[in-house]
């Protein structure tokens, strides 16, 4: 059983660093499904590690430090597969401004079986595109910021925001879910 | 509602940090309880391997106890008159003098003094006779065989000694090579009677 001491830890350190983790983990892994477990096994072993040293005094580098860690163990062992980045090369794609707000996803999505119904979407896009989406809508990177991260061009990093968008709005719209 | 908000719903849905802090602790709740039933089932499997060691130790130490322990035994009877003056199959126990039903070489249908031998927990008698002899008689035949001195008594039995006023029959039980017994049938008289002594 966990002490309320080292699980008062453990919170603070959790907090302080979720946002973080997450984010290394996303732009690091090689499929959607391997997030929960990576980031879950990053915990896990600071829960260990703060059972074994009740004078744990380390802060989010270290944490940082297990999470790089783990990504690389988890592929080690789980898919033996490297992380390679896809987009090495420049696109030419047409450089946007911005992503138009033309493409407004419908109201109703705030419904929950919606917002599953989107997450399924974006999980079984490519993960380039969901490492997209994570950094430019949850975590408000910029373009510029996001093909530096990903090691893509702005002009890929925009083209993937907007043709996704469109075509989730359009299945949205109308119903169609053949592609999802 | 802004794209953007909808998409940060969706991730924070998902990526939610309190389900995900609740999902690693029933993890790790669950891992520490599979690890404990681990240690239990390793820890149960450890005992019940010594306790069967130390069963069958204690089982085979105990056999070879009880082997150890086993008195090898005989029991010896002798033809007794009784007081109405029969004659009856006596046993003959330590230290008690019985009075033997007279014999008579020439009036006796047996060749001698018949002792029966009943063998208990021992592999074989040693007899061994001083003044006096053993002797085989074959009912059937009636053939008598002298045996010597000394003879060697693997199954229940009924010897016959040719005997004297001061003869001593010594018996020795053996069992696994080894010697567990010794008694001694001395035979004595007066003037009328014929005694059988076990010592």
């Amino acid at each position: 059983m966990i002490n309320q001491e080292t699980l008062d830890t453990f919170d603070k350190l959790y907090n302080e660093s979720y946002p973080n983790v997450l984010k290394y983990v996303i732009c690091n892994c090689s499929n959607v499904e391997d997030i929960k477990d990576i980031v879950q096994n990053v915990y896990l072993e600071l829960l260990k590690i703060l059972q074994k040293d009740k004078s744990f005094n380390k802060g989010n580098t270290y944490i940082l430090g297990i999470t790089k860690n783990k990504v690389n163990e988890y592929y080690r062992f789980n898919y033996k597969a490297k992380i390679v980045s896809l987009f090495s090369k420049k696109g030419d794609f047409i450089l946007l401004d911005s992503i138009p707000d033309d493409v407004n996803l419908q109201e109703e999505l705030i419904k929950k079986e919606d917002l599953k119904f989107v997450w399924n979407f974006l999980k079984k896009k490519k993960i380039i595109i969901f490492k997209v989406f994570y950094l430019y809508y949850y975590t408000d990177m910029n373009i510029k910021n996001i093909g530096l991260e990903l090691n893509m061009s702005e002009s890929n990093v925009k083209h993937y925001l907007y043709r996704t968008l469109k075509e989730l709005n359009s299945i949205m719209k109308n119903g169609e879910d053949e592609n999802v | 509602m802004s794209n953007k908000k909808i998409i940060k719903k969706v991730f924070d849905e998902e990526l939610d940090s309190k389900k995900m802090k609740q999902q690693i602790l029933l993890k790790y709740e669950r891992k520490e309880r599979y690890q404990m039933s681990k240690i239990i089932k390793y820890s149960i499997a450890s005992v019940c391997l010594l306790l069967v060691a130390f069963i069958g130790i204690s089982l085979s130490k105990g056999t070879d106890i009880l082997e150890n322990n086993i008195i090898g035994a005989m029991k010896v009877y002798a033809y007794t008159i009784s007081e109405d003056k029969k004659i009856e199959k006596t046993e003959l126990k330590d230290n008690i003098k019985l009075g033997i039903a007279n014999y008579n070489l020439t009036m006796s249908s047996v060749p001698g003094y018949p002792i029966i031998f009943e063998l208990d927990n021992v592999d074989y008698l040693n007899i061994d006779v001083t003044n006096g002899t053993i002797l085989n008689w074959d009912s059937n035949t009636g053939k008598v065989d002298s045996l010597g001195n000394t003879y060697k008594l693997s199954n229940n039995d009924t010897l016959y000694f040719n005997v004297n006023i001061n003869t001593n029959i010594r018996i020795i039980g053996i069992r696994n090579k080894k010697e567990v017994f010794e008694k001694n049938i001395t035979i004595s008289s007066d003037d009328f009677n014929y005694y059988a002594l076990l010592k």
